[in-house]
């Protein structure tokens, strides 16, 4: 079936949209270069020309407004971008029968992902990369995404002009207190993981601690099972290991790795400090 | 492909259908359990009720069944008490495709058969009679498990049989920590349905060809 690729454009927006996208776009495969050889899109699919990116399903108003802290940090929302995701590929496929290849979420080598969907989320110019860490889309801030590789040569969409981040209110207090929102809640300097620094309005400088960040926050999930087993098999009395083997933290990862499965986001006190997108997280 | 499997859409399409029977026709009808409860053994076989519905047939590829349209396909299935018109097994074997059979008649052999050779390390083997007809077939799972599920609950049960085994606390440190083991519970954690083999014996069958070849 031959249609414009603007056509196609069209019909794969109307289609994204329906399936819940708050965001979506195009990347040009060729794109990638920040990405190590063996992680760029070509490295999954030969002959890749774009990348579509999806974004939507962020933690809900409620999610924010929980006082359980545990709340926000296993009840994840980014499986549904997934198989959005999922499904964009197949509609590529039978659609315009080209090759279209669902990014998997999760890790290859060296803990790193098959392909940085927030880059391909720059590259697409559904947001730009921010001190806190995550790619904010102008709008509606933190989102998660989902990535297809495609051999179908759609229209690009560039990157933003402007970013996200940061956010005018806090270029003023960036002026007025040398801090952000976002470093203020978790400042590298004492305790918490990020630091960064604006120069005439722009980020210029951003230091993150993700092992730090991994340690505080993801206390559920694969890095706490490590931790539990490790904990385990250095205990030499059975009963100790069947303490820790049956205790809520070891119980919780187990929950958390296979019911709520990707679901294991970060505390995001960062985030819900941030004035980007701040309005959809607050609700009557 | 070993990691980004599909199946589990088919079941929830199962329930869709369930609900539908339940409420629109006022009968029982119950998602037919897939996964293994006994070694490798589900309750009941997907294989045998696709085969029985028509949907396709046996083949030399890991006893996967075809479609003579798509070639591979997960299935899943209800069982209802609704008496709905039974289908029949189809006439035809979609294995071996005509292709294979003149390729076993001048080289012994399949694609499926060649990609992944019982003797040398791989787990297929097979004949095919005179009549161009599935006449012997062989396919070792467990060596099948080893080489391809690399990702998913067999690979943490082996990363885990090694991790406990292991005396030197800082080696253990290490193995808990290493690439392997974290891929294979983020496996168990993020792709869960998709622990899928390597298929390629799938790669090379000519049953679904055109459905795999895109631009
Ligand atoms: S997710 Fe939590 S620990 Fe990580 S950078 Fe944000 S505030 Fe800090
Ligand atoms: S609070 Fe948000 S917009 Fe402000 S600097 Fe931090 S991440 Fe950027
Ligand atoms: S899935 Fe891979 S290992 Fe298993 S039979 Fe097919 S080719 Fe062989
Ligand atoms: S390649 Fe496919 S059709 Fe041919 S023998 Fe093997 S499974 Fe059967």
């Amino acid at each position: 079936m031959t249609v414009s690729a603007a056509a196609a454009r069209d019909r794969l927006a109307a289609m994204v949209e329906r399936g819940g996208a708050l965001a979506w776009g195009v990347a040009d495969a060729d794109a990638f270069d920040e990405a190590p050889e063996g992680f760029r899109p070509a490295d999954l699919l030969p002959g890749a020309r774009r990348v579509v990116v999806v974004g939507g399903s962020p933690p809900r108003a409620a999610d924010w407004a929980s006082p359980v802290h545990e709340h926000l940090e296993t009840m994840g929302t980014s499986d549904r971008i997934n198989s959005l995701g999922l499904k964009t590929a197949k509609f590529i496929e039978a659609e315009f029968g080209y090759y279209a290849l669902f990014v998997p979420p999760g890790v290859r080598r060296g803990n790193r992902p098959f392909l940085s969907v927030a880059l391909a989320a720059e590259l697409a110019g559904c947001g730009s990369r921010s001190l806190a860490g995550p790619v904010l889309h102008p709008e509606y801030g933190l989102l998660f995404y989902s990535a297809v590789i495609t051999t179908y040569p759609f229209p690009l969409t560039p990157p933003l002009a402007e970013p996200a981040c940061p956010a005018p209110a806090c270029v003023d207090m960036w002026e007025a207190e040398g801090e952000t929102p976002c470093t203020r809640v978790c400042p590298l300097g004492d305790g918490g993981c990020l630091d960064g620094r604006i120069e005439d309005g722009r980020l210029v400088e951003r230091r993150y601690d993700a092992a730090r960040c991994t340690s505080r926050v993801y206390t559920h999930w694969i890095p706490g099972f490590q931790k539990g087993l490790e904990l385990v098999l250095d205990q030499d009395d059975p009963e100790a290991r069947k303490m820790v083997l049956y205790s809520s933290h070891f119980t919780k990862t187990l929950w958390s790795m296979t019911y709520a499965a990707q679901s294991q986001g970060q505390c995001w006190e960062c985030m819900r400090v941030c004035p980007v997108g701040a309005e959809f997280r607050d609700k009557a | 492909m070993e990691i980004t499997g599909y199946d589990f859409r088919e079941n929830v399409a199962v329930h869709v259908m369930c609900d539908y029977i339940e409420r629109e026709h006022g009968h029982r009808a119950l998602q037919a359990p897939s996964l293994p409860t006994a070694g490798h053994n589900p309750p009941m076989s997907m294989m045998l009720a696709a085969v029985l519905a028509g949907l396709g047939t046996r083949s030399l590829a890991a006893n996967i069944i075809l479609h003579p349209r798509y070639g591979l396909l997960y299935y899943a299935a209800l069982v209802t008490t609704l008496d709905l018109e039974p289908d029949h097994p189809l006439e035809e074997d979609v294995c071996p495709s005509k292709p294979c059979i003149q390729m076993y008649e001048k080289l012994g052999t399949t694609p499926c058969l060649a990609s992944c050779p019982k003797g040398e390390g791989g787990c297929l083997d097979g004949a095919l009679d005179e009549d161009g007809r599935i006449s012997y077939s062989y396919y070792d799972r467990e060596r099948c498990t080893s080489r391809s599920m690399n990702f998913g609950i067999g690979s943490i049960q082996k990363a885990l049989v090694q991790i406990t085994a292991e005396g030197d606390r800082e080696r253990r440190q290490s193995m808990i920590y290493s690439d392997f083991f974290t891929q294979s519970l983020s496996s168990l954690s993020y792709y869960k349905e998709s622990v899928a083999q390597c298929f390629e014996c799938m790669r090379v069958c000519p049953v679904g060809m055109h459905e795999r070849r895109l631009q």
